[in-house]
């Protein structure tokens, strides 16, 4: 066993774990349930997170490879009463059906966003290529994930 | 038309809490004293169990129990239809997959590591891994009943006749593959023993009364002592319709035997290598004509590869073989649809239930006959494709709304600027192509499954006006519990926000059959109708007293306000009202009832009443084929579709998408590598399902909104129809390119080298 410290959403976790423990598996143990497992092997990319600023599938990831390491999730974004735009269009555009992909969807295109603010629909497309979705055909994802964009830039040049 | 559906523009109900991560599935909910489940399975698809030594690994850390054929807990033969299943193999192994052991144990970790200590040997058998193969007299015989476990027919008219009179004869021989639901939560369950000997079941799953009648059977215990809770389940497509009752019963067998709570999850891989998949087919298409391209008669073999266990499979057969004739009206029919085991894993429910395999062929003939009598792929359509003259489906009976097909293919037609595309550039191997395929889909179960057409709602109007409503159909992602509000918002007059609605717990409502065939919006929703027409009588009677109008028919509600249909400055909000009827002490409940009318039809012949009632579908599709790699690259689809009334726009946008890229998936990317029965590409990264990346460009739609008298607001449905006619399409438009005749589904780069070069 060894131990792990990490920082999950600015909250810190300390825990003993076996040294194989994917982050996922970690993550997932210690309450984090909005990182999904689709495969565990880094081909669904429903597990993404975003790590010390670099988005990355979870499930082939080392708890011990991200001692004292920050991480983001979903819930990083905002919540219910607090949305982020992306979360915002996501549900208003329809791109939400039975939502297994969406939290790590999220965090895929957040991360293309902070990079790339004015993304083309070639640009978004790509951002979620490693994030497999089979309700949606990704149609309404990308368009939100546009809509989100927009909205960003509008609230940015308000500021 | 109105074109923005009955709903509200509100998201749907579940989107939010999925959003930001706060949505539970299966995996995410745990309870104290929790145990993890694990199964050990068969790597051989064809075996005799010589040896199965759990000493070792009962010893080893963590382990609470390990249940093998000898000491499990409730009855080992299970199965759907057929009891030709074992939970655990006592001592023939039929399928790859199959299970052997099961065990507990405090962490999933220790579970695995302890199966590696099991001392396993299996004599592997001759097994039997192609369907026509299986038909031979010498093939292996999986089950005693013989490989040919059930035919289906449809007879109709004189073939004889039609032979020796056609100009025109087409006959091929289809192949067409099978396809992995690939949901993106894998199946998964808790069984968690109560104090009081019930059961409480907590699964991913779109058919919770499944569980509740198979875990209830395999305790021997009664029905009440069962409660199954739908988790938010992600993704389902059929494939968790009838398999979520093995992870289930897999669970309560560990939970008895420990009495702790049991989870059982299933890992991706043997998710893949063990769960129910789309039917491979191989089908022989023989189409009598004349020289004009008018079609007489058609004669069809199916043979259906089942697998090594028969779970829905007649049911999915069942559906083929009524469709195999598509929309057009054929005077002459004779279809033989056999199941056949083999070693294969076994086929089971996936959107369109059969009529997907079957509708690729009836197109793929249907464009050959055009091509052979020199007509437009849409005008040989046209001709004999079902219209006000031309009524009757393959069961003979005559439809309500044949015309529609016609309209289907002028909107097609329109859309995808059809006639642009007939001469498509080429340059060079980048050869362009467009195609088109069309269908005719039976809403609801087939005659053979109609006992179990039934829907239940129940509805409890609160003191605050707010109501909470439970259907007994479930949401697996695709946005039923979005549809159930809308209905309900709309039946009531009142706005969507006041309506709590969430995942099916078996003791809120009556069994409501399985949420299959495109159902959901039909038979909850007419539920939904059939409780709101119980209590708004008496909302009504009170409104129209406390708006002083003497006649209860003269009120209405809208938007939440109740006002009389002459005096419209005098309202009463519906909360008031509904404060009323509690003031009074009316009862405030009610239980919606749903039942199809029942249908006369004969299994014999195929003739009767199939199905309650029909829709249309269609897809045109845009291709660029490579000829030197055979990749295609999908440019535009189309999709019309025939449903009645749309429900929720958005809804139905996103069924029709998804069911279009995943229709793109089946009929280009996804091929099973099968060796001796078992998957050797179990995983995303050697089966292949389509990305952001492979979408089309343009995906355009449009919808039919011809009411349909028996549907909710006359609604039919749009879950199986979605997907349907995309691999006809694909094949038409592959053809078209390459101006050949394609006969084999999926289109991989592979098959398509492989076509191009056997056309040289
Ligand atoms: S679970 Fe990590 S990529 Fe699938
Ligand atoms: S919404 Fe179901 S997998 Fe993406």
């Amino acid at each position: 066993m060894i131990k792990v410290s990490l920082t999950v959403n600015g909250k810190k976790h300390e825990k003993e774990t076996a040294p194989d423990t994917s982050l996922l598996d970690f993550l997932r143990s210690i309450g984090v349930k909005s990182v999904k497992k689709g495969c565990g092997k880094g081909e669904c990319g429903a597990c993404g997170v975003i790590m010390d600023g670099v988005y990355c599938k979870s499930c082939i990831v080392l708890a011990i490879q991200a001692n004292g390491t920050e991480i983001k999730t979903v819930e990083s974004l905002g919540n219910a009463q607090n949305p982020h735009p992306l979360q915002t269009s996501f549900v208003d555009e329809g791109a939400v059906q039975c939502g297994y992909c969406i939290p790590s969807m999220l965090l895929a295109a957040k991360n293309m966003l902070d990079k790339n603010p004015e993304p083309d629909e070639k640009e978004i497309r790509k951002s979620l290529d490693g994030n497999l979705c089979r309700c949606t055909g990704y149609v309404k994802q990308i368009a939100a994930v546009k809509k989100a964009a927009k909205i960003m830039r509008e609230n940015k040049n308000d500021q | 038309m109105n074109k923005k559906g009955l709903d509200q523009g509100k998201p749907r109900p579940d989107a939010k809490a999925k959003a930001t991560g706060k949505a539970l599935y299966v995996d995410d909910i745990k309870f104290p004293r929790m145990l993890h489940g694990y199964i050990f399975s068969s790597p051989l698809a064809s075996a005799k169990l010589e040896k199965l030594d759990i000493a070792k690994a009962k010893a080893a850390p963590g382990i609470h129990t390990i249940l093998t054929a000898d000491n499990l807990p409730g009855s080992n033969r299970i199965g759907m239809i057929f009891d030709d299943e074992e939970l655990l193999v006592s001592s023939r192994v039929r399928m790859s997959g199959d299970r052997l052991a099961l065990i507990a144990a405090e962490t999933q970790l220790q579970a695995k590591k302890a199966a590696e200590l099991i001392n396993l040997k299996l004599q592997e058998t001759p097994g039997v891994y192609d369907c026509r193969e299986a038909l031979s007299p010498s093939a292996p015989q999986i089950h005693p009943e013989g490989n040919v476990f059930k035919e289906f027919n449809v007879r109709r008219g004189n073939l004889d006749e039609t032979v020796l009179s056609s100009d025109i004869i087409i006959e091929e021989d289809y192949e067409i593959g099978g396809q992995e639901h690939a949901y993106l939560e894998t199946q998964g369950t808790i069984a968690v023993p109560q104090a009081d000997d019930s059961w409480h079941i907590y699964s991913t799953t779109q058919c919770p009364y499944y569980i509740r009648a198979r875990v209830s059977r395999f305790l021997g215990i009664t029905q009440n002592k069962v409660r199954v809770f739908q988790t938010v389940t992600g993704g389902a497509f059929g494939g968790k319709e009838d398999f979520p009752d093995e992870p289930a019963l897999c669970a309560t067998a560990l939970a008895k035997a420990t009495g702790r709570p049991v989870k059982v999850i299933y890992p991706r891989k043997y998710d893949m290598q063990s769960s129910t998949k789309r039917h491979s087919m191989k089908i022989k298409h023989k189409l009598f004509a004349t020289k004009q391209g008018q079609i007489k008669g058609v004669k069809l073999d199916i043979d259906v590869d089942a697998g090594a266990y028969a779970g829905l499979s007649t049911v999915v057969a069942e559906r083929a073989n009524i469709s195999s004739v598509g929309p057009y009206d054929i005077p002459n029919i004779q279809v033989k649809t056999k199941v056949i085991y083999t070693n294969n894993l076994y086929g089971g429910p996936y959107r369109g239930f059969g009529a997907p395999q079957v509708s690729a062929v009836h197109e793929a003939q249907i464009d050959k006959l055009a091509r052979t009598v020199g007509k437009d792929r849409i005008e040989i359509r046209r001709i004999n494709g079902m219209s006000a003259q031309k009524r009757k489906f393959a069961s003979g009976e005559e439809l309500a709304q044949p015309h529609l097909y016609q309209e289907l293919l002028n909107k097609l037609e329109k859309i995808s600027k059809w006639r642009t595309h007939l001469q498509p550039p080429s340059r060079g191997n980048l050869k362009e192509g467009i195609g088109i395929g069309t269908m005719i889909y039976g809403v609801n179960l087939h005659w053979g499954g109609q006992r179990l057409d039934r829907g239940a709602a129940y509805l409890v109007l609160l003191n605050d006006g707010s109501i909470s409503l439970a259907v007994g159909v479930t949401d697996m992602g695709q946005g039923a519990n979005a549809a159930m509000r809308t209905i309900c918002a709309a039946a009531l007059g009142i706005s969507e926000d006041l309506i709590q609605i969430s995942e099916v717990d078996t003791d809120k409502v009556p069994d409501s059959g399985p949420t299959v065939a495109s159902r959901a919006t039909m038979s909850g929703g007419r539920a939904v109708i059939d409780a709101v027409n119980r209590l708004k009588p008496k909302l009504d009677k009170i409104a129209a007293q406390m708006l002083d109008c003497e006649d209860p028919g003269q009120v209405e509600c809208k938007d939440g306000i109740y006002q009389t249909k002459s005096n419209q400055t005098k309202t009463v909000s519906f909360e008031k009202v509904v404060e009323e009827l509690y003031l009074r002490r009316i009862n405030p409940a009610a239980i919606g009832w749903y039942r199809s009318e029942p249908r006369q039809y004969d299994p014999e012949t195929g003739q009767g009443k199939a199905y309650a009632f029909y829709a249309f579908g269609g897809h045109v599709t845009r291709v660029q084929v490579d000829t030197d790699t055979g990749r295609v690259n999908v440019l535009e689809t189309t999709a019309v579709h025939d449903v009645g009334k749309i429900i929720n726009y958005q809804g139905i946008k996103g069924q029709v998408h998804g069911g279009t890229v995943q229709g793109l998936g089946w009929a280009l990317m996804e091929e099973f590598k099968l060796n001796k029965g078992k998957m050797m590409n179990a995983g995303f990264s050697d089966y292949l399902i389509p990305t952001s990346m492979d979408m089309p460009e343009k995906l355009n739609m449009d919808f039919i909104e011809e009411p349909q008298p028996q549907g909710p607001f006359g609604a039919k449905g749009i879950g199986e129809p979605s997907f349907i006619s995309v691999g006809a399409s694909v094949i038409s438009a592959v053809s078209h390119a390459l101006n050949q005749d394609l006969k084999i589904l999926p289109l991989t780069p592979q098959n398509i080298v492989e076509s191009i070069r056997k056309n040289d």
